[in-house]
């Protein structure tokens, strides 16, 4: 079994890091300012991020990260300021996450919504814009 | 040697397998890569402001962090901006953002194309050259040369050797190089046989060129500096023009370089050294097919038309074919010398020219300022007048003579 | 099934392709691989020259090394995957997806490998596009998991 670190990040305040202190998983746990990030075996870290998602549900979103905690090679300290690559994605995506917090809550109960394509054509029907043209010059 | 930061402004250096090359060259110098601190919010506004509105984030990022360097958010000494060689979109937001950063900061900038050949080893002229400047500025607000002072310029072709007293050069050496030590030995000794001077009155010695370090601690030099510097300051001395901008082309019997220079101090530079072509050794193989010297070649070009040549690369194997072809199918010699120095300068200015600010004066130096032919055609292609200031071929000679007489 | 997320490093995809049941193919896996080799010392990813070379399995020499570097470490995801999901408009995406054209090449690659795929676009600042992103993706995992062929609607 190998070591691995993941992201957990919480779409609005948890209390995520009490909690998981409580439960005294075999884990190196780091706060940081979008959540928490933790590292250790991997069937420790199955067991972890299964209890966070079910005691946080949709509030909680977990992805694996590449580099070992405070990783030198990716410290902003050490980088002169400036951000890892993945730093601007990572803060777009969670200003996002509460609204997709908000749709997967609504997921079981909308049973009926229409997806809507996104292969759409939002180009104007031909037909369409002749008759606007025309409109215009009655 | 104080550490300084470099800015290093990529899209690819990391997934290229060359980012220890570039760190491990900076680190030779005592330099640390450093990378800008950017908002997100501000990487659109960024883009704006340049005005290049290009596809890739990575590239819209180095938007963000010139701007972030000109606006002082970023504690850099000089900028490092390197793109993937080959990539369309890359090579035109570099140029784009060393413009941008040269405009509106002072900040030394070097910009560079890298494939995932490039080595630490390649970097190394280019990296002591954007160090320097950074941390050099006392010793480049050198103007005058005062004393007695000498420069050895050991090429890579030829080395050139100066003596210098109270802002005039009085001895000159000029020998092919061989033994780097002994060529450049011997070029010091003609320097100061014209002068009647002995070794002991030289009180202060500066080395460039390739040789730079072997000759430099074999005559313990004063200074030992890269070649970019020297011409920089050697060429606006010179010519007379050592306030405002100033281009300097330097193409030697190698290499070839090309700095932009304000009052003096380099502001960006670049460096051709992958092709023959464009550099001194194509003329003298073009000199050796027309069975003339290489000081002929110059005027007899001047009589010649190049475009009564087919010339099918700037190789100096497959290009030199076209000249031999030339010359079989009884092509006149005038055009064939013609062609040979259009065929060199073309190449500089298409590979190197296009990097760096093009602001007038122009001054070119080195060995190839000396054939006419090829003065003539970068005035051509650059629409400009081209100065080339008495012992140009001498350039890196004087420059170390110049710089040297700061440790006096 | 495996599948393959565009951006590869993306938290809320890689989360919900592992919410519904799946495994998402991500780009941290394999740079923890990368990183922590031990016999590589090419900092700060350890992307070697070998691995640039080995990208010429995706596009020629005259390809940019930055290109073919990327797609050495990214296109085998696209390999081994079952199925994809493609943000259309991921922007900000930097550092391994920062250059366009890899990641032109690597959405041609998805469509050339014929598996179910689903594009979307990251949801603007409104509820309705969010629900659509969200559902979408959980309808395209809920028919990969039921066996429908195509993903699509």
């Amino acid at each position: 079994m190998s070591k691995v670190t993941k992201m957990v990040v919480v779409s609005s305040y948890a209390p995520i890091l009490s909690k998981i202190y409580k439960l005294q998983f075999d884990l190196t746990i780091k706060e940081t300012c979008f959540g928490v990030l933790i590292s250790g075996e991997e069937e420790e870290m199955k067991r972890a991020t299964d209890y966070m998602r079910n005691e946080f549900g949709n509030g909680v979103f977990i992805k694996e990260r590449g580099f070992p905690m405070g990783d030198v090679r990716r410290c902003r300290a050490d980088r002169g300021g400036g951000a890892r690559p993945g730093f601007y994605q990572l803060e777009r995506e969670i200003k996002m996450l509460p609204l997709i917090e908000d749709s997967l809550n609504n997921l079981d109960e909308e049973v009926d919504y229409k997806i809507h394509p996104y292969d759409q054509d939002k180009k104007m029907n031909a037909i369409k814009l002749q008759k606007m043209i025309e409109g215009m010059y009655k | 040697m104080e550490e300084i930061k470099i800015a290093l402004l990529s899209c690819g250096a990391e997934y290229s397998g060359i980012y220890r090359e570039i760190e491990t060259a900076a680190k030779k110098f005592n330099a640390k890569l450093i990378y800008p601190y950017v908002e997100t919010k501000n990487i659109d506004l960024a883009v704006e402001e340049l005005g290049l509105n290009v596809a890739s984030p990575d590239l819209r990022l180095m938007a963000a962090s010139a701007k972030s360097i000109v606006e002082g958010e970023v504690d850099a000494d000089a900028v490092f901006i390197c793109t993937c060689f080959r990539c369309a979109e890359g090579t035109l937001m570099r140029s784009t953002v060393r413009r941008y950063i040269h405009e509106h900061s002072e900040i030394p900038i070097i910009s560079y194309s890298f494939t995932e050949r490039t080595t630490a080893a390649t970097l190394y002229t280019r990296m002591e050259a954007l160090t320097t400047t950074a941390r050099r500025k006392d010793l480049l607000a050198r103007k005058k040369q005062e004393g007695i002072t000498a420069g050895i310029d050991s090429g890579s072709t030829t080395t050139k050797a100066t003596i210098m007293e109270e802002n005039e050069v009085i001895g000159r050496g000029w020998v092919p190089t061989t033994d780097v030590k002994k060529s450049a030995e011997t070029a010091f000794n003609d320097a100061l046989n014209e002068t009647g001077l002995n070794k002991g009155d030289i009180e202060a010695l500066g080395t460039t060129g390739y040789g730079r370090f072997l000759v430099g601690e074999e005559m313990h030099a004063d200074l030992i500096q890269e070649e970019i510097t020297v011409n920089a300051k050697g060429g606006v001395f010179l010519a007379e023009k050592q306030e405002g901008p100033a281009t300097i082309i330097d193409i030697g019997g190698m290499d070839n370089k090309a700095i932009s220079v304000q009052n003096g101090i380099p502001g960006g530079f670049t460096m051709g050294g992958i092709c023959a072509g464009a550099s001194g050794r194509f003329l003298e193989i073009s000199s050796r097919r027309l069975g003339i010297s290489i000081d002929e070649l110059g005027p007899l070009a001047l009589k010649g038309d190049y475009r009564n040549v087919e010339m099918n690369s700037y190789c100096i194997v497959f290009g030199i074919q076209s000249l031999v072809n030339a010359l079989a199918t009884g092509a006149v010699p005038a055009d064939v010398a013609s062609a040979a120095c259009h065929s060199v300068a073309e190449q500089v200015f298409e590979q190197q020219l296009q990097e760096i600010e093009i602001k007038e004066p122009v001054i070119m130096v080195g060995g190839c300022s000396l054939v006419e032919g090829i003065v003539k055609t970068m005035e051509d292609l650059l629409r400009v007048k081209v100065i080339v200031p008495r012992d140009s071929q001498y350039i890196g000679a004087v420059g170390a003579a110049l710089l040297s007489s700061g440790f006096i | 099934m495996k599948v393959f997320i565009f951006p590869p490093t993306s938290l809320i995809l890689s989360d919900l392709v592992e919410r519904f049941g799946h495994e998402p193919l991500v780009m941290m896996r394999v740079i923890r691989d990368k990183v922590t080799d031990l016999s590589l010392d090419s900092p700060p990813l350890n992307v070697t020259p070998e691995d640039v070379k080995a990208g010429l399995k995706y596009a020629a020499v005259d390809t940019p090394p930055g290109v073919r570097g990327r797609l050495a470490l990214i296109a085998p995801l696209i390999e081994n995957a079952d199925a994809a999901i493609i943000v259309r408009n991921a922007d900000y995406s930097f550092g391994c997806v920062g250059c366009a054209r890899t990641n032109e090449y690597l959405r041609y690659m998805v469509k050339r490998r014929g598996i179910p795929t689903l594009e979307v676009e990251y949801p603007k600042e409104n509820e309705e596009d969010a629900k659509n992103f969200v559902y979408s993706i959980e309808k395209f995992l809920r028919d990969l998991k039921e066996g429908k062929k195509n993903g699509r609607d």
